[in-house]
């Protein structure tokens, strides 16, 4: 049978309209499927008839205003539930997104429309279950991260305790032997040491374990060494670029800076007695950096220069340049002394 | 924008009446009890309106519905996005979640909540100064002022009356801005009801 709601017959939305007495007069093919109410066993009954909640105060309160003011009214899932439940209650629980609107006339009708949000809401719920999964492993990570930091550091902490006895081990050996080349081999390796357990601190000391600022790490090395020399009234000039490097070329580069200094302070002295030094890092060519340890003695051995009958200090320098795919170059700069740029590649570390 | 301060007063105690009413419908629908405070009201040209909301606060959410009739607009129920969210998961009683904006479900509920606010505000206005509006169903805005103000130039909208709510809701205190967009021919409407209003 035609009526003035037919239009409403095939809308993909659930419609009926009912009179200000709340009587159903209109009862749409969707809303017979969701609720399983036929039209014609509503049609003509009170709304409250089957959906008893509508005989609650606050249903009268906001509908009120669709027929007094003509204010539309929402009706939402998340405020009110399902309030239009299929009968068989084996059916798949709906979301329901209700609005009411007046239909003018000389006797005022409510339109209730139904969008069913079902896949929305599923939709809604899944992403929210993964993001709360996913907040959740991210928790767990942050903990675990936390906790590989502290072991890391613990270790670090560790590893320069073992050095530092090594090293209390090697200054009692020197302390009990009287010969004087025993002595200095001795004072040599107690530096090679040390420039491993500074690196250990450092990394303890700024909580970070993958990468480490090499000039200051130098820097440290340097003062360290200039300290503990036997070698009096050295003048050290230290002028280090900031670079970042992995923690493995740190502890090449360490090692490298103690045979170089260690070596200039041994046969750098100048004629009239005194001792100066500079030290550089600075960039070179794309992905290339020069660490030059200069003195302003003597000047090294043509042979020295050659690579023959290179001191064990000399050999762990080319040692740690072939590690960081680098070179070691002599040079005899102008106003004396002797300079050795020790050249390196910043990028991949061969292991 | 002036208005002198005898329509404000009888302004204020309009939208006073309003969001007394829309308390006490919100509070016959939520499980909670929920207050709203008494508004602060001022009239503002649109173009002042960011600073008066704070147009840093890029990240809004409001309701909006349309009306027409005696006067022309929009009104809008704005939150900030963070505590619109708030307010939605305390009524429904949900634990908060912190992402940001509202999805499709949160956004409907807070949809119907400024519905019922809107509703009882623009009822109470029309009612008491004889307007007949008619209104279209709300919809959910989320952006910056910006966003707020293309909806109400759309509806060539010149004035704003801005009132200042705070919802009490549990131990929250979640403040929201109802502004009321009107053309300049829908203000002057508005001042002589009010003038008539006052005398009655």
């Amino acid at each position: 049978m035609k009526t003035e709601y037919s239009l409403l017959d095939s809308m993909p939305l659930g419609a009926f309209v009912v009179s200000r007495d709340m009587t159903v007069h209109y009862w749409n093919p969707c809303m017979e499927d969701w609720t399983g109410i036929k039209s014609a066993a509503i049609v003509g009954t009170v709304l409250a008839e089957s959906f008893p909640v509508f005989l609650e105060k606050r249903y009268e309160a906001r509908l009120q205003s669709v027929f007094g003011q003509g204010t539309p009214v929402l009706l939402t899932y998340r405020l009110h539930g399902n309030l239009f439940a299929n009968r068989d209650p084996s059916c798949m629980e709906r979301v329901y997104h209700t609005t009411v609107t007046r239909l003018a006339g000389d006797d005022p009708c409510a339109l209730f429309t139904l969008e069913d949000r079902t896949e929305v809401s599923s939709r809604i719920m899944e992403a929210r279950q993964e993001l709360d999964r996913r907040i959740e492993t991210e928790k767990l990570l942050r903990a675990a991260l936390e906790e590989k930091e502290f072991l890391f550091k613990e270790i670090h902490h560790r590893v320069k305790n073992n050095l530092n006895s090594i090293i209390s081990l090697i200054h009692l050996q020197m302390d009990t032997s009287a010969d004087a080349p025993t002595q200095a081999h001795l004072g040599d390796l107690e530096a090679r040491i040390q420039s491993f357990s500074l690196l250990h601190e450092t990394l303890y000391r700024k909580n970070v374990f993958d990468t480490i600022d090499i000039a200051e790490y130098l820097g440290i090395v340097a003062e360290q060494l200039l300290e503990s020399a036997s070698v009096s009234g050295v003048d050290c000039r230290i002028d280090l670029k900031p670079v970042v490097m992995p923690v493995k070329k740190a502890l090449y580069l360490g090692l490298a800076l103690v045979e170089l200094l260690t070596n200039a302070m041994k046969y750098g002295k100048a004629t009239d007695g005194s001792t100066r030094i500079d030290i550089d890092l600075v960039p070179a060519e794309t992905g290339t950096w020069v660490l030059s340890v200069r003195d302003y003695g003597c000047g090294i051995p043509a042979t020295a220069a050659a690579g023959g009958n290179d001191s064990l200090g000399l050999k762990l320098v080319r040692m740690m340049a072939d590690e960081l795919s680098g070179s070691v170059e002599f040079r005899k700069p102008a106003g004396g002394g002797s300079r050795i740029d020790f050249s390196f590649n910043t990028g991949n570390v061969r292991t | 924008m002036i208005m002198s301060s005898l329509r404000v007063d009888a302004l204020t105690e309009l939208v006073s009446l309003g969001i007394g009413r829309s308390a006490e419908v919100l509070n016959l629908i939520l499980n909670s009890h929920i207050e709203l405070s008494a508004p602060e009201i001022t009239i503002l040209d649109v173009g002042e309106l960011p600073q008066a909301l704070k147009a840093d606060e890029n990240r809004l959410s409001a309701i909006s519905m349309r009306y027409n009739g005696s006067m022309n607009g929009v009104t809008e129920l704005i939150f900030r996005s963070s505590e619109a969210g708030k307010l939605v998961d305390c009524i429904t009683g949900e634990e908060n979640r912190t992402e940001e904006g509202l999805d499709a479900l949160r956004a409907g509920a807070l949809c119907e909540i400024g519905n019922v606010v809107i509703n009882s505000l623009m009822g109470a206005i029309s009612n008491e100064l004889d307007f007949q509006l008619t209104y279209t169903v709300p919809t959910y805005l989320e952006g910056g002022v910006d966003v707020l103000v293309a909806e109400a130039k759309l509806a060539d909208a010149r004035a704003v009356l801005l009132a200042k709510t705070v919802f009490n809701v549990a131990s929250l205190h979640i403040e929201g801005e109802i502004a009321v967009f009107m053309s300049l021919a829908s203000l002057h409407y508005l001042e002589k009801a009010l003038d008539a209003y006052i005398i009655r």
